[in-house]
């Protein structure tokens, strides 16, 4: 009997904590009279030892008293699974486990979602799935469930069913929980819990609690020796108990659990949440164990060095029978020795490292909590405080990671002098450990990231002094290491330091002791500097003055340059999308960069407007004029090939703007010039004319210069450059999309044509910007550059999927003398000609012919001369392919006219040095199939030629993401259809789409044509006339040259 | 407080017959909310807890510790794994 009840109390204690079987809940309700007879007798007996300890004083009151609670809790869900369960009342939201700390719900619920549930029990997970008040599902369903969920494949064992309120059952299965675990803990882990009841997330977290002490390592080896002695052996085996466990978090675990989780096995909340933590961290031991190879046993573990051997190959928790008092004398050793970090109620000691004051040292304190809730040096609580063993035991501890702290010398225990050396390994490495291992670390707070050196600039104008890159100002020259200024004095003491340290932002910091040696020689070198004009501070605020130290130079002050950088980085902060004279909204780079140029203008500085091809300058440098009109003139020097379309990008945006187009045969002659532009806000010429026309440009005053496509200038000795810099202006605007295109040198010919002299010589500019293109676009942008490029995020974020650009061509003398001789030719035989028909076939025949002339004349007639040269398309085409290639990207060009597409391809590939196919009818199919095939495949720059016809429809060219429509056709759909070539799905890029045009020809006829206008060259055709309805003078005016609009490259 | 040390506290004191009712759980209540999940860190020296405990009370101590050192080490590489998978791994990096 006596036997019997022992048993019965093993098994009562064992599911009271959480971790019995079912055969123990089976032996236990074999007897059930016994077995509660024996729970009410524990319960009082807990419930006394609860009253007592109430009474308790000190720190470990709370704990004791929280530990006696759960023993109570514990015990009375036991004897609650026993006790037969009380009738169901009316809203069934009761089951029969107790728990004196839940309320239980009154109020009257809604029926809930059935979800996947999970209770404890024994070491196992129990799965079901219900909810308030709704059918439980069956095993079908919930192995469907299971399985949608993503829950273990395997280890399922069909489990009795589940009790539940109002006397439903539900089907559930059961699986060892570390067969779950992974399972578990990335539900506990993650955001997606869908279908997953609280009760399995609550133990997903429960086990990550477990997770997380064995990767701090914050686990022992307990032994566990148990059970009846039998022959003097006693079943023993290695039990890893979690250590350090936090009381604090068990209770929140605890206050959060759901009552399904302990709807099968019962118990309370912390006894419940701790036997989980407890079968995670054994979980992963095991997994351990498994994994690493352990010494063979020995046959029996009967003398004391049997049963250690014993012990270390067992490590996996297998029993072992073992000679009952050794074992038990072992046990409770290795239960001493690990006590320290097992029992929740160890007093925590707080180890603190203090900041030095000046001159003097770094001090670690050791303190200990009294009784009162205060803390004490360690060394006063070792010898009033209660507990003087547990406080040795943690002191000990503490020695073993931290030698120091016994350090012979020390004048009193608890209070350790550091060197700066010792000081950061304390912070770094020792620090963290002991925070690691459950000691209350408190350090200075510590930035890992490496101090960047700077050399700091401060300039200071004196009082009245001239204004501008000539200004002398005061400077001197100190270090910056972050935030942390440093004298040459600074630097020479930091430099005697083993550990350099310095305390920037409040966080102390370790600077390299290379970094201080390089700081020291900057600061030696510049010692004698003590002036710098303006254009020197300038220079050294945009990174060009060099400095030797990683961060560079960092100019602060007072004087013209401070003032520059200080306006240039405000200039963003407000731009205007819709400024006054502007017809149409700008793109917010576009109206920074507005806002930019009129920084410039207002700092008499000049820059480098360099948006992407496609990213709209013409617009924006328009919309500055629009700003400034009547501050006075601009002059637009631009390619021939797209003076046109400046004037009419002038008259669509700024039709306010008086525009004067100096360019052509019958431009203004040298006395003519003054009377022509006096009035005008806006004179647009090419880069041939106004070499020309150099002195009387000369002779005029400009605010505003605009260089655009201003690669022309990128040969800084050539004639157009040399000359062009001689026109004086207030500011000097360079455009480019490429603006290192062939490196740093191309940037610096163009800076040093906007702001003469400031960039310093080009070999010294493409030393300090260490011949990083980019690192100098970075670093110049916003100030002397203004760069965008299309991959930005916020700039593709504002472009349209698709750019139509409208480009006007120049026609050279050979195309007009050709041009005008098909036509005259044209009239001729039309006189001549008395059928309808006959007419509209010349007609027709004519209008092929000079659309041929303005694409090329050896698209007209090929006399097997070299085509550079002699057609402006032509010259505007290689513009665009150059800018296309320069930035990495692809291009399709399409024409009408097969056999010209084949000679541009070639004319391109010789032009470019890149091999460019031409896509037409004559190739067959396998050919075009991989000429498709290859030029999707490959990246970087590159170019396809097409026919209209064969390539207009139906193929997929994405990885071009720029098209030229090199001739007009009548049908603006077989354009469209022909751009779309690239600007499809699959399409990342904004597609930009050129029309190539030649003002005042044919081209522009088919241009208005495709525009839905019936009105041609100022006649308006009857709505079923054609050209062959025409006479002769009206067809001149149809087809002729318009000498008005015309761009006639006449300068070449 | 031991299983042990309760019983022998308890037969020392005056049994008295059970006073509270015990009130039945809704097991379907809703529950303090969870509360947020503190990453979980690597430290620098998994063995550091056992290690500042000292070797244990065996007679080849040092020998046993470096057993208990090798699978706390391999049991923190796997626990680390188990944080990974659960997107609960503290970075590294953050200062």
């Amino acid at each position: 009997m006596i036997l019997q009840a022992q048993q019965l109390e093993a098994a009562i204690w064992s599911i009271s904590e959480g971790r019995g079987s079912d055969d123990e809940l089976a032996l236990l309700r074999a007897d059930e009279r016994l077995s509660l007879s024996l729970l009410d007798r524990l319960i009082i007996d807990v419930e006394d030892d609860l009253e007592s300890v109430r009474n308790l004083r000190g720190d470990e009151r709370e704990q004791v008293v929280a530990d006696f609670t759960d023993t109570l809790n514990g015990l009375r869900s036991t004897a609650a699974l026993l006790r037969p369960p009380p009738p169901p009342r009316p809203q069934a939201v009761r089951t029969e486990f107790i728990d004196d700390d839940i309320p239980m719900a009154s109020e009257p619920w809604e029926p809930g979602e059935v979800q996947l549930q999970a209770s404890w029990s024994a070491g196992q997970v129990v799965v079901w799935a219900a909810g308030r008040g709704t059918a439980p599902e069956g095993n079908e369903e919930l192995a469907t469930r299971l399985e949608t969920i993503g829950g273990p494949s395997v280890g399922w064992q069909l489990h009795p069913s589940v009790p539940l309120p109002g006397g439903a059952r539900a089907d559930a299965v059961a699986i060892p929980l570390k067969d779950a675990l992974g399972w578990l803990v990335a539900i506990g882990g993650g955001d997606d819990h869908t279908g997953v009841g609280p009760s399995v997330l609550w133990l997903g977290r429960a086990a990550l609690e477990g997770v997380r002490l064995v990767a701090n390592g914050s686990v022992v080896p307990t032994v566990r020796a148990g059970g009846r002695a039998d022959a003097g052996l006693v079943e023993t085996s290695v039990r890893w108990a979690p250590a350090l466990l936090d009381g604090g978090v068990i209770n929140t675990l605890a206050a959060a659990m759901p009552g399904t989780v302990v709807a099968v096995g019962g118990g309370n909340g912390r006894t419940t949440a701790i036997a989980v933590v407890t079968a995670a961290v054994e979980a992963i031991m095991a997994e351990s164990v498994e994994r690493t190879e352990l010494p063979v046993p020995p046959r029996n573990a009967k003398t004391s060095i049997d049963l250690e051997d014993t012990i270390i190959a067992r490590l996996d928790g297998s029993p072992f029978p073992a000679n009952a008092n050794l074992a038990t004398t072992i046990a409770r050793r290795m239960e001493q020795w690990s006590r320290t970090v097992t029992d929740l109620t160890r007093p925590k000691l707080v180890v603190q490292l203090a900041s030095p004051a000046p001159g003097g040292v770094w001090l670690v304190t050791v303190s200990a909590p009294t009784g009162k809730g205060t803390m004490v040096p360690i060394d006063v609580a070792m010898r009033t405080e209660g507990g003087r063993r547990t406080l040795m035991a943690e002191w000990q501890r503490l020695g073993r990671l931290f030698p120091a702290v016994d350090r012979v010398g020390i004048a009193r225990r608890g209070q350790v002098a550091m060197s700066q050396d010792e000081a950061w390994e304390f912070m770094t490495v020792v620090g963290p450990t002991l925070a690691t291992v459950g000691f209350d670390v408190r350090l200075p707070a510590l930035s890992r990231r490496k101090a960047r050196p700077s050399l700091r600039l401060f300039a200071e104008a004196p009082a009245n002094s001239v204004v501008g890159a000539h200004q002398l100002s005061n400077v001197s020259w100190t270090v910056l290491f972050d935030d942390v200024e440093l004298t040459a004095d600074d630097i020479r003491r930091l430099a005697r330091q083993a550990r350099p340290l310095v305390q920037s932002s409040g966080k102390w910091v370790e600077v390299d002791r290379f970094d201080v040696q390089q700081a020291a020689a900057a600061l030696a070198e510049r010692e004698k500097i003590t002036q710098l004009t303006g254009a020197e501070i300038l220079r050294h605020s945009v990174g060009l003055g060099g400095s030797g130290l990683a961060g560079g130079v960092v100019v602060h002050g007072n004087s013209w340059a401070n003032d520059i950088v200080r306006s240039a980085s405000a200039v963003s902060m407000a731009p205007v999308t819709q400024p006054d004279g502007f017809t149409g909204t700008l793109r917010t780079y576009q109206a920074e960069a507005v806002a930019w140029i009129g920084f410039l203008d207002a700092a008499g500085l000049g820059g480098c407007l360099a948006l992407d091809m496609g990213l709209g300058k013409t617009p924006t440098v328009l919309a500055h004029l629009a700003r400034s009109a009547g501050d006075g003139k601009t002059l637009v020097i631009a390619p021939a090939a797209v003076v046109g379309n400046w004037a009419a990008e002038a008259a669509r945006f700024t039709p306010g703007l008086r525009v004067v187009v100096h360019h052509g045969a019958a431009r203004a002659s040298d006395d003519e010039l003054d009377a022509e532009i006096a009035g005008a806000d806006m004179v647009i010429t090419t880069y041939a004319t106004a070499v020309r026309d150099i002195e009387e440009l000369i002779d005029n005053k400009w605010r505003t210069i605009v260089l655009d496509e201003a690669q022309a200038i990128k040969n800084p000795t050539s004639d157009t450059s040399q000359q062009l810099r001689r026109i004086e202006a207030t500011t000097r605007l360079a455009l480019t999309g490429t603006p290192i295109e062939n490196g740093l040198g191309d940037l610096w010919a163009i800076l040093d044509f906007t702001n003469p002299g400031l960039v310093g010589s080009r070999p010294s500019f493409i030393a300090q910007m260490s011949g990083d293109g980019e690192a100098a676009l970075r670093a110049l942008n916003g100030l002397l550059l203004f760069r965008r490029t299309k991959v930005e995020p916020e700039v593709a974020a504002e472009l349209p999927d698709k750019i139509d650009e409208l480009d006007h061509c120049t026609m050279t003398p050979e195309q007009i003398g050709l041009y005008q001789a098909v036509l005259d030719e044209l009239v001729a035989t039309v006189a001549d000609t008395g059928g309808l028909d006959a007419k509209k076939g010349a007609i027709l025949a004519a209008i092929t012919a000079l659309k041929q002339i303005c694409n090329h004349p050896a698209a007209y007639r090929d006399d097997g001369q070299p085509l550079e040269g002699r057609s402006g398309k032509l010259a505007r085409l290689e513009e665009i392919v150059e800018s296309v290639f320069a930035a990495g990207e692809r291009v399709l060009v399409f024409t009408h006219f097969a056999t010209w597409g084949r000679k541009l391809a070639d004319h391109l590939s010789e032009v470019t040095g890149v091999p460019i196919a031409c896509y037409d009818g004559s190739l067959t199919r396998a050919v075009r199939d991989r000429l498709v095939d290859e030029f999707q495949r490959q990246t970087g720059p590159g170019a396809m030629v097409l026919s209209l016809k064969a390539g207009g429809t139906g193929l997929n060219l994405t990885a071009a993401n720029h098209v030229v429509l090199y001739d007009r056709w009548w049908n603006p759909a077989v354009e469209d259809q022909a751009r779309d070539r690239a600007w499809r799905i699959g399409q990342s890029r904004t597609v930009i789409s050129h029309r190539l045009v030649c003002p005042g020809t044919i081209d522009e006829r088919v241009e208005e044509i495709v525009n839905g206008k019936r009105h041609i060259a100022n006649l308006v055709l009857p709505a079923k006339s054609s050209l062959a309805d025409l006479n002769n003078e009206q067809l001149r005016l149809a087809l002729g040259l318009r000498p008005d609009e015309l761009l006639a490259e006449d300068d070449k | 407080m031991s299983r042990n040390q309760r019983s022998a506290q308890g037969q020392n004191q005056r049994r008295r017959p059970q006073q509270k009712r015990q009130a039945p759980v809704d097991i379907w209540r809703d529950p303090a909310p969870l509360a947020d999940i503190e990453p979980i860190t690597i430290p620098s020296e998994a063995g550091a807890v056992l290690r500042s405990l000292g070797d244990p009370p065996l007679m080849h101590g040092s020998t046993a510790t470096k057993y208990f050192t090798t699978v706390i080490e391999r049991a923190a590489v796997i626990a680390a794994a188990l944080a990974l998978s659960a997107e609960v791994l503290a970075d590294p990096e953050a200062d």
